[in-house]
């Protein structure tokens, strides 16, 4: 593997992530949903506690991280098909360079950009509408951490949807029903679950496991300090039961095997497959 | 020395067999013509010298193996592929620079001099998505000069080209090859075989003819259509009679005013002179450009 080209493709599209409209009118929506203006106007008014700020980030990642998935599951599912039906693939990769360099700079590029419009979009936020300083930023640090995780993890499925669809159509299809089950089909699914299976807790494992957009909030919420019952949903609930103390740990933990198992499958999936 | 070389190359698509025992090799400085109907293999081939597909057998560039070390391989290729694939958002001194870091290059001196070549220095700065597909496809082949390939790569280099951007690149491609560099080309335009020094007919993925460009084209019979309006006074002179009888010409036939004289490609440009030098002044002169499609039966059939 040659470093110049995974740095030139890293940087490539780093900059074409950042030029494509859809993260550009993401970057717009998902900043207006960090700032939260009825919020702000509450707080500009001090109609909140001196420690709204830990309260607040509950709800805030209970509203936002389902959204999150929307930003690198698109933009992942189309990158690689994209350039397979234009020829750019095709083109690249006639090109000294090894499929492994590719595939790198290419997750890197897309990684840096949206990992830079999710952390720049929570932080700016916390740093102009909420008013947090320096030392405060250690209260959002596990929301931020959760949230690169999330991200990580969406931009990998979503390029492996790229690696193994032959239309762009077909990979934002899949893409976008991958999101509706995993905000959307998961919940309802989960809720019937343990309504009827009342006693067979742990299936929850499972489905904590499963899902890693409520896996990415449990772990956020899981690092504020006095958090309620009602933050961490029935699953949290739960899992803390059956977990204890290491529930923290062992959501971590199912977040790095997805990091690690999708990352495995992308490499070896694009490193053996046929440039037609 | 030979640069290419591919030995029984073998490729299948599920049942269907896209390449069955394909070798040939290439030397120094050689243009290859790689001719066949569509379906032929011709695009397969390449793909495989590039080491994009999978395949049985063994190519090796310069004596390196394709599917073994495909990297250093094709950092002795230059390819110009069948569609014009550029970043259409990226500036042309941009689209250059990246290229230019994938094959490992970093010398802006190299950039400028590769876009003066090509005269598009002066419009570096315009977005590659505004060039015309002659002049993205001219791009791409500067781009494969930024280092020094062995071995050029050409899928169907004329297929969406005007006549003025055939003839700039033949010519180009003739500075090229004085350059030592050998150049395979897939193409069904017989103007390019002008430029051939071999040919590889395929069909079916099989070799159907190798050898030298005028011994397997003989073999098609391919000629150039030549029509010429004459004035009503000069289709009655003998002076012509003589002429047509004095060049290598194969057939004439009269149509409609326009006179249809069919003769090998080569002896287009000395008959007209030889008209204008026993005082034939045409009204009009249109040279049809054959489609070798319609003549591979011939060769196939044996």
């Amino acid at each position: 593997m040659r470093y110049s080209a995974t740095l030139a493709l890293t940087v490539h599209n780093f900059l074409e992530g950042l030029r494509a409209r859809w993260v550009i009118v993401y970057t717009i929506v998902f900043f207006m949903l960090a700032i939260n203006v009825p919020m702000l106007v509450l707080i500009s008014a001090r109609y909140l506690p001196p420690d709204y700020l830990e309260a607040y980030l509950a709800g805030l990642m209970a509203l936002s991280f389902p959204f999150l998935p929307l930003l690198a599951l698109p933009l992942g599912a189309t990158s690689i098909v994209d350039e397979k039906e234009n020829g750019l693939l095709e083109y690249t990769l006639s090109q000294p360079i090894s499929r492994l360099s590719y595939l790198i700079g290419k997750l890197a590029g897309l990684f840096l950009s949206t990992t830079l419009v999710v952390l720049g979009g929570y932080l700016i936020a916390a740093l102009l509408s909420y008013g947090v300083n320096i030392n405060q930023l250690t209260t959002i640090l596990p929301m931020l951490g959760a949230a690169t995780l999330l991200n990580t993890i969406m931009l990998l499925l979503g390029l492996l949807l790229s690696i193994v669809s032959n239309r762009k159509i077909t990979a934002m299809m899949m893409g976008i029903f991958l999101w509706f089950l995993f905000t959307v089909l998961s919940d309802i699914g989960s809720l019937s679950i343990l309504v009827s299976i009342a006693g067979a807790a742990p299936i929850v494992l499972v489905i904590a496991a499963l899902n890693p957009v409520e896996a990415a909030r449990l772990l956020g919420v899981y690092g504020i300090k006095n958090v309620g019952f009602t933050e961490l949903g029935s699953i949290g609930l739960i899992l803390r039961q059956l977990v204890g103390e290491g529930a923290p740990i062992f959501i971590l933990s199912v977040q790095l095997i997805w990091v690690g198992v999708l990352l495995l499958l992308c490499i070896n999936l694009f490193t053996r497959s046929e440039i037609f | 020395m030979e640069t290419l070389v591919a030995e029984n190359v073998r490729k299948n698509y599920g049942r269907h067999t896209a390449l069955d025992g394909v070798s040939f090799n290439m030397s120094r400085g050689m243009i290859l013509g790689v001719l066949g109907p569509n379906g032929a293999g011709k695009t397969t081939l390449i793909k495989c010298c590039l080491g994009l597909l999978d395949f049985d057998g063994q190519i090796t560039i310069e004596g390196i193996d394709v599917k073994t070390a495909g990297a250093m391989a094709r950092a002795r290729i230059g390819y110009v592929p069948q569609r014009t694939a550029l970043h259409d958002k990226l500036s042309i001194i941009d689209e250059v620079k990246l290229i230019a870091r994938l094959k490992g290059v970093n010398d802006g001196q190299r950039f400028r001099e590769v876009l003066e070549r090509l005269g598009f220095w002066e419009r570096r700065k315009s977005l590659v998505g505004s060039l015309s597909q002659g002049m993205k496809q001219k791009l791409m082949l500067g781009l494969t000069l930024l280092t020094e390939p062995d071995v050029l790569l050409l899928d169907e280099p004329l297929s969406s080209i005007d006549i003025e951007g055939q003839i700039s690149l033949l010519r180009q491609l003739e500075e090229i090859r004085k350059e030592g560099k050998s150049i395979l080309i897939s193409s069904h335009i017989v103007g390019m075989g002008s430029v051939m020094d071999k040919v590889l007919v395929l069909n079916k993925g099989e070799v159907v003819a190798f050898g030298d460009v005028g011994e397997v084209l003989g073999k098609l019979r391919i000629r150039d259509k030549l029509y010429v309006k004459l004035h009503q006074s000069d289709v009655l002179d003998s002076r012509l009679e003589n002429i047509l009888r004095e060049n290598n010409v194969y057939s004439v036939q009269s149509l409609e005013g326009w006179i249809v004289i069919e003769c090998d490609s080569k002896d287009k440009a000395g008959l007209i002179a030889s008209m204008y030098g026993h005082g034939i002044r045409p009204e009009d002169i249109v040279s049809e450009s054959l489609s070798l499609e319609k003549h591979y039966h011939e060769l196939i059939k044996g």
